[in-house]
């Protein structure tokens, strides 16, 4: 039975030299990643400018410029003060800062006031809104699955648990071991629950497939592993180009992964003869059977009962022990569990993942000690990191906060997008500078109406709240009752946590959206409570280079450079009304806002 | 996936565990080497547009168009005989349809793989199983038409190649160009929007000329930057450049216009509304190949026949019981039908002849009795369909159920067995012109796609067909 590491790597590891990292001819190895997310990153013009010495802030710093230091490789100078603060407010909290917070920041002349700002904004409302969202995408919460009590319970409780800043590993225990007589009056359940297959009719859950769904979500979410494939057929034959690890694992294996939650029974809550979308949870299941019936899956061959056994060790449940208790135990003691969970919130912090995508890890090309065969390249760009900073998180009682304070105060997550002289497709594998990204649907939607200041009151489905911003709603479809934005939402991408992906392409229907739907037409004018209104409004009145600096504030977080100034107030004094509508219209069409830099 | 995904675009996604060379999702994926056809299939190329109406939640086939009479129908009830094979028919529900018969063909034979709304209708959108595994990689049908078209693609076309209209309630979502370049995606309209967010009304033209123009200054360094990194940013603005070109055509301007009387002649309803966009996309014919709409809710689990759920959210709510979305459709189908079919081009061709139109649910509804909240429950055994146009000969029935509409007794066509979405999917492509025997190999996961699964594909025992006989 494969075991992935015996022991913690040591932190003081050396870097990997670029001669461990071998191309396969036909797989996606560092170098061809470098060309693609070299071409999805982009710079805004480069600057000739040295980018000079960065200091090393902590262990991420120590490994990634360390590496760059030992290959030579050159690194883009550290961001701006107004472009750091756009993109810190933009990835931990989900929203734009306002122009005051940008003021306050840039003015500072505290000497740590990027870490000030760090602390400040994590464990605030936004921050807690933004990542208790980012989980209700991960578990895909929904209404239509989980029910409305359900999503909006899971939602509550994910809250609670980032607010006192629950060690992640406690957390995943709670969901993966919840017992329930619905999950809407237990809000961990509904992750388990989120997964229950249906039968034929609606009433029935099928029990193997449901084993099935909930093994492979569990090991994708918090061990990063793709185990779809094989929960139908064997890697070999299916998975040589594919994955070399899954090529040796085979369906069996899998069954004995899924058969921990051989004896859960999700079963669907009715009422009269409608079926609910209420789920109990309990162990009382007869076990997990190979011939049991298959509605998703290639049908099962098998005939016998399966013993669970845990797909990274081998390990057997103590029988004295519930079984979903061992599973929660083996899969967050296991080193996999941390790296699994800090590489995801890499990427979500850096743009991509030391291991990318994130839930497809190759265990069997993690470790540079231990290569890979002839035409394989060790998976992650930097397993040294990869391993150091999974050993701080689980040493630092997997603490989310902590971990994404590490991530945000680095030099290498505040390396400026802009490159100095002639960026090179290599440099992108180092992080030797930031990558660019379109903000996501709901970052678009809030950067809008906190821009204009023109909101919707969102009425939060089965309960008396209401909401002003797209990540404080428990699910898409609190946003239905306003058709114009959850189109405009849809149109960029945004997922349904149904059976649709989150699509972060362009296209030009986004275009359109931005350019002449009615939720950003609607919401130009200087109507009664928008920005615009009050500017105009404001005594003393302002200037018309007042009012231009502010709009700059609010949409792209810093001042506007003098030429943009001095043709945007031109603008404005030609005809103040329509000019400012104009300027309003450009700045939301500027790539700057909707990208994150 | 996650929402992480979001933070690398897809495309890169799917790239990093990629099995070809770097680069690869930035050029034509249409490589010689790599597009093969298993040599079997002759597509007929009857069409050249295809609208697919999917009538989301499950149409019950037996109280419609295989309608099985019982203590559940309602008295009083209009029903009719009619020839040529068609029986009884629901005058009450589809009065319209009832005078068109020899435009359309009724398939009673349909089946359905799986009985939950978000996996049937991916079958529907794509013609194959939903496979998390990889279904980021998976194009829909609509995607692959549009890249099979792109060649065909003239300079003056400006209208996307594949529109969707109203799928936001999709449970599959609106299944996206997959592997394929983004360009090939679906181009998404919501009816109940302000439609001339995509046409310039000459009177708003001005405005946004004068805007454009001052953020072609505005934005100039981001937009135009010819570094390698700046890519990102120059394929945005090539976003921007294909919508101004889209919103200033004057064919825009009549293909997103809602004529009040119009929308009066096809029911006034969101559906009637996409019926009217797609025949102006069809009869524009400036790039537009795929249309597919989503017919919102026929999940009628519960009072089919009641009206006492009354229609609530205002003129844009979707109509909630079985009289009202089946007389919705009927409003809606039978003038696209008559549009389609009295517009000549200049051949003397009617548009309906170079159009296919599908409409179906994704599966059927429990035939028998009601359950005891009056209802019907998801279905996969039996269910109808409607196909029409595009080389299809009507006026028939093909197929026949049991006395209960149960299960399929008659199949219709040279297989004997029901027709399922992946042979729907085949009849589509191949009035389409597109050699529905392709694969493509190598695909990012490393696999081989296949636009339909062959039965040599593992754990692929039922041999997907062209209907021929739609066309025969």
């Amino acid at each position: 039975m494969f075991v992935l590491v015996s022991g913690w790597p040591a932190y003081t590891q050396t870097p990997a030299t670029p001669d461990m990292q071998r191309a396969h001819p036909a797989q996606g190895t560092p170098d061809n990643r470098t060309t693609a997310s070299e071409l999805t990153a982009a710079v805004a013009g480069g600057t000739d400018e040295p980018a000079g010495v960065v200091e090393r802030k902590n262990l991420i710093d120590e490994y990634v410029f360390g590496k760059m230091e030992a290959d030579g490789i050159p690194h883009a100078p550290l961001a701006s003060d107004t472009d750091f603060a756009r993109r810190v407010y933009l990835d931990l909290t989900g929203r734009i800062p306002t122009p005051d917070e940008v003021r306050n920041f840039v003015s500072s002349t505290e000497p740590d006031k990027r870490d000030a700002l760090v602390d400040s904004l994590i464990g605030s409302r936004p921050f807690l809104s933004k990542w208790t969202y980012w989980f209700g995408d991960l578990a895909r919460s929904n209404g239509n699955r989980i029910g409305n009590d359900g999503k909006n319970l899971f939602y509550q409780w994910t809250y609670n648990a980032l607010q006192i800043n629950t060690p992640y590993d406690k957390m995943v225990r709670h969901m993966l071991t919840a017992e329930a007589v619905s999950n809407w009056y237990d809000g961990p359940a509904s992750y388990l629950a989120r997964w229950v297959i249906i039968g034929a009719t609606c009433a029935d859950t099928v029990h193997e497939d449901t084993s099935d769904e909930i093994a492979v979500n569990s090991a994708m979410h918090f061990l990063g592993l793709n185990l779809q494939c094989v929960s139908c057929h064997d890697g070999r034959n299916h998975l040589e180009k594919v994955n070399l690890w899954l090529t040796d694992q085979k369906r069996t294996e899998f069954w004995q992964q899924a058969a921990f939650f051989g004896k859960t029974r999700v079963l669907r809550r009715t009422e009269v003869s409608t079926a609910r979308d209420e789920y109990s949870i309990d162990d009382l299941g007869e076990g997990y059977s190979a011939a049991g019936e298959s509605v998703t899956r290639v049908p099962r061959n098998g005939k016998d009962m399966i013993e669970p056994a845990f797909i990274l060790t081998g390990e057997k449940p103590d029988p004295d022990k519930p079984l979903r208790d061992e599973f929660a135990r083996m899969i967050t003691t296991h080193p996999q569990f941390a790296r699994a969970t800090v590489n995801m919130f890499w990427a979500g912090m850096m743009g991509v993942g030391i291991v990318d995508p994130v839930f497809d890890f190759d265990l069997n090309r993690q470790d540079p000690n231990n290569p890979p065969p002839e035409g394989w390249s060790i998976q992650p760009s930097h397993p040294e990191l990869l391993n150091a900073l999974a050993k701080d998180f689980a040493e630092n009682g997997y603490d989310i906060q902590r971990l994404l304070r590490m991530m945000a105060t680095s030099s290498a997550y505040q390396l400026s997008s802009k490159f100095p002289g002639e960026w090179k497709a290599a440099y992108a594998k180092y992080y030797a500078r930031k990558f660019v990204r379109r903000l996501t649907s709901e970052e678009i939607y809030d950067a809008i109406v906190s821009a204009t200041n023109v909101f919707d009151d969102i009425p939060i489905r089965g309960t008396d709240l209401t909401v002003h911003y797209a990540t404080e709603t428990r699910s898409p479809e609190d946003m239905r009752r306003f058709t114009n934005a959850a189109f405009f939402l849809n149109v960029f991408g945004q997922t349904n946590r149904d059976y649709s992906e989150r699509n972060n392409q362009g296209a030009i229907d986004q275009a359109i959206m931005l350019m002449n739907s009615p939720f950003v037409t609607e919401r130009l004018a200087a109507e009664p409570g928008s920005f615009l209104a009050e500017a105009i409004g404001r005594e003393p009145p302002l200037s018309d280079e007042q009012v231009v600096a502010e709009l700059y504030f609010r949409y792209l977080s810093r001042p506007p450079e003098p030429e943009e100034a001095a043709r945007a107030t031109a603008l404005v004094a030609t005809n103040r009304q329509q000019g400012l509508e104009d300027l309003q219209w450009l700045l939301m069409n500027k790539l700057d806002f909707i990208f994150n830099d | 996936m996650s929402y992480f995904d979001s933070l690398s675009t897809r495309r890169e996604v799917i790239r990093a565990g990629a099995a070809l060379g770097g680069g690869y999702f930035f050029h034509s994926l249409w490589k010689p080497t790599q597009v093969k056809a298993q040599g079997r299939a002759n597509p007929r190329g009857s069409a050249r547009f295809c609208i697919v109406l999917m009538l989301d939640g499950g149409q019950s086939q037996v109280d419609t168009w295989d309608l099985k009479e019982g203590p559940w129908t309602p008295q009083d009830f209009d029903i009719r005989n009619v020839s040529g094979g068609i029986g009884r028919w629901p005058y009450a529900l589809y009065p319209q349809l009832a005078e068109r018969f020899d435009k359309f063909l009724l398939a009673r034979s349909m089946g359905a793989w799986d009985a939950v709304h978000g996996r049937a209708q991916y079958y529907i959108q794509t013609g194959h199983p939903l496979n998390l595994a990889l279904a980021k990689e998976i194009p829909g049908i609509g995607a692959i038409v549009a890249a099979e078209y792109a060649e065909r693609r003239r300079d003056t076309d400006t209208l996307p190649p594949y529109v969707a209209m109203n799928v936001v309630r999709n449970q599959a979502g609106l299944v996206n160009s997959g592997f394929l370049p983004a360009k090939h995606s679906p181009f998404h309209i919501d009816t109940t929007t302000k439609l001339s967010a995509y046409a310039l009304a000459p009177e708003d033209k001005p405005d946004f000329d004068r805007r454009w123009k001052l953020l072609k200054e505005f934005d100039e360094r981001l937009r135009t930057a010819t570094s390698l990194a700046a890519k990102t940013y120059r394929d945005y603005n090539d976003h921007y450049e294909g919508a101004v070109r889209l919103m200033s055509d004057p064919r825009a301007a009549s293909v997103f216009q809602l004529d009040p009387a119009e929308q009066t002649r096809y029911g006034n309803s969101r559906t009637g509304d996409a019926c009217i966009l797609a025949r102006n996309l069809v009869e524009a014919d400036a790039g537009t190949h795929f249309i597919f709409v989503d017919v919102y809710n026929w999940d009628q689990h519960s009072n089919i026949y009641g009206s006492d759920r009354p229609r609530r959210g205002g003129p844009n709510a979707y109509p909630s019981t079985h009289q009202e979305v089946s007389l919705e459709l009927d409003s809606a189908l039978a003038p696209l039908l008559d549009d389609l079919s009295s517009t000549k081009r200049t051949d003397g061709t009617s548009l309906l002849d170079e159009t296919l139109v599908v409409c179906m649910g994704e599966f059927g509804r429990t035939p028998g009795p009601l359950s005891i909240i009056n209802g019907r429950d998801h279905y996969p055994g039996a269910f109808s369909a409607l196909f029409a146009g595009g080389g299809v000969k009507g006026g028939r029935v093909l197929g026949k159920t049991d006395a209960m509409g149960a299960e399929v007794i008659e199949s219709g066509w040279h297989e004997k067995r029901p027709i399922y979405p992946e042979d729907v999917a085949a009849t589509i492509y191949s009035a389409m012109g597109v050699d529905w025997g392709k694969q493509i190999q190598e695909t990012p996961s490393g696999r081989t796609f296949y636009y339909i699964e062959p039965v040599t594909a593992q754990s692929h025992i039922v041999n997907f067909q062209e209907v021929s006989e739609f066309f025969t």
